[in-house]
């Protein structure tokens, strides 16, 4: 949290809309930077007067969709030409387990979509994944707009009703994803057979 | 020779298992551990219970121990409901990016001490208020 507010909050004070547009707009296409973190503190900020929470909201759900669409197309066009250049990724996917994903996600786009906006993580790593295997474009922007819409405004209520306590939500956000990604690879440890039966069954 | 090697891959995967859980388990407990901290010390408050006056949250408005070295100028002024050259005129600042500029930024291009000037700041809001 401490590494979050030294690098990118004073830049959110600073520069205001253009920085939140900026910091959502990498976050939703390239760079793995926890926007969910810096939504509960701008919402925080807007509690307390600083920013217009209609303006936040409308700039932050552009930027999404536009830094999702642009990782979706560019991986669409040109991601696996760009990426088999790395042996390794190049072996990733054409692996069988990667390919079983792919399909699984271009079979059931929607849920998955949806869900993925929540974490910055998975937001790029199915966005690029929906590039890579062309899921459908209207299915993508459908539900990657509902995805964004839900989102941005589970983030935004949580800082603005908590206002003056977003570090201490923020520092819990914090907590609990560590909890929640140790389950998910705990229950995936523990069923991996099965589950890669059922991907497999899907298809 | 074939059955030694799966055994130990077996160990070593039970292993693996075990300490997952155990990570599981302490992330769990640290995670219950800074909810209950943030709770009784009141950090953890929504704006809600603030309006409605919960008797222990009375006192949790905008705290001015909570004023850090990345809070802008403008930011504190808008926080603690501070005319636009209240700061500038008591600390007499000339830098022309006031207020926008970082606290930490501002004493540090300017070499003053960040501790005095945290709690000479602080001093000046308390003061604000008081005259209000």
């Amino acid at each position: 949290m401490d590494f979050l507010v030294q690098a990118f909050i004073p830049y959110i004070l600073l520069y205001k809309y253009w920085a939140l547009f900026v910091i959502t707009f990498l976050a939703a296409s390239s760079f793995p930077i926890p926007a969910g973190t810096l939504l509960v503190a701008s919402a925080a900020f807007a509690s307390q007067g600083y920013f217009n929470i209609t303006i936040l909201l409308f700039v932050v759900i552009i930027a999404n969709i536009i830094g999702d669409n642009l990782l979706y197309w560019l991986s669409r066009l040109y991601g696996r030409k760009f990426l088999s250049r790395f042996s390794f990724i190049n072996k990733f996917l054409l692996s069988r387990n990667y390919n079983l994903i792919e399909k699984n996600i271009n079979k059931r786009p929607k849920l998955v979509i949806f869900i993925s906006r929540f974490e910055v993580i998975s937001t790029l790593s199915i966005n690029l994944i929906c590039g890579l295997g062309k899921v459908e474009y209207k299915k993508f922007l459908l539900f990657e707009i509902l995805g964004t819409f839900a989102n941005v405004l589970f983030y935004t209520i949580i800082g603005y009703s908590f206002g003056n306590s977003w570090q201490a939500v923020n520092k819990l956000i914090g907590d609990f994803t560590i909890v929640f990604f140790l389950l998910i690879a705990l229950i995936l440890s523990l069923f991996w057979k099965k589950v890669i039966t059922k991907l497999n069954e899907n298809i | 020779m074939k059955n030694t090697f799966l055994n130990n891959k077996k160990i070593l995967k039970i292993i693996g298992l075990v300490i997952l859980i155990l990570l599981c388990l302490f992330s769990f407990v640290c995670f219950i551990d800074t909810y209950n901290k943030l709770y009784k010390s009141g950090e953890l408050i929504s704006d809600y219970s603030i309006r409605k006056g919960h008797p222990t949250r009375l006192n949790h408005a905008v705290n001015i121990n909570s004023i850090n070295t990345w809070m802008t100028f403008d930011y504190i002024n808008v926080i603690f409901k501070l005319p636009k050259n209240y700061l500038q005129n008591t600390f007499n600042i000339t830098d022309p990016r006031y207020p926008n500029i970082r606290i930490g930024n501002y004493t540090k291009q300017h070499n003053l001490n960040l501790r005095e000037f945290m709690h000479n700041l602080e001093l000046a809001i308390t003061n604000y208020s008081k005259l209000k």
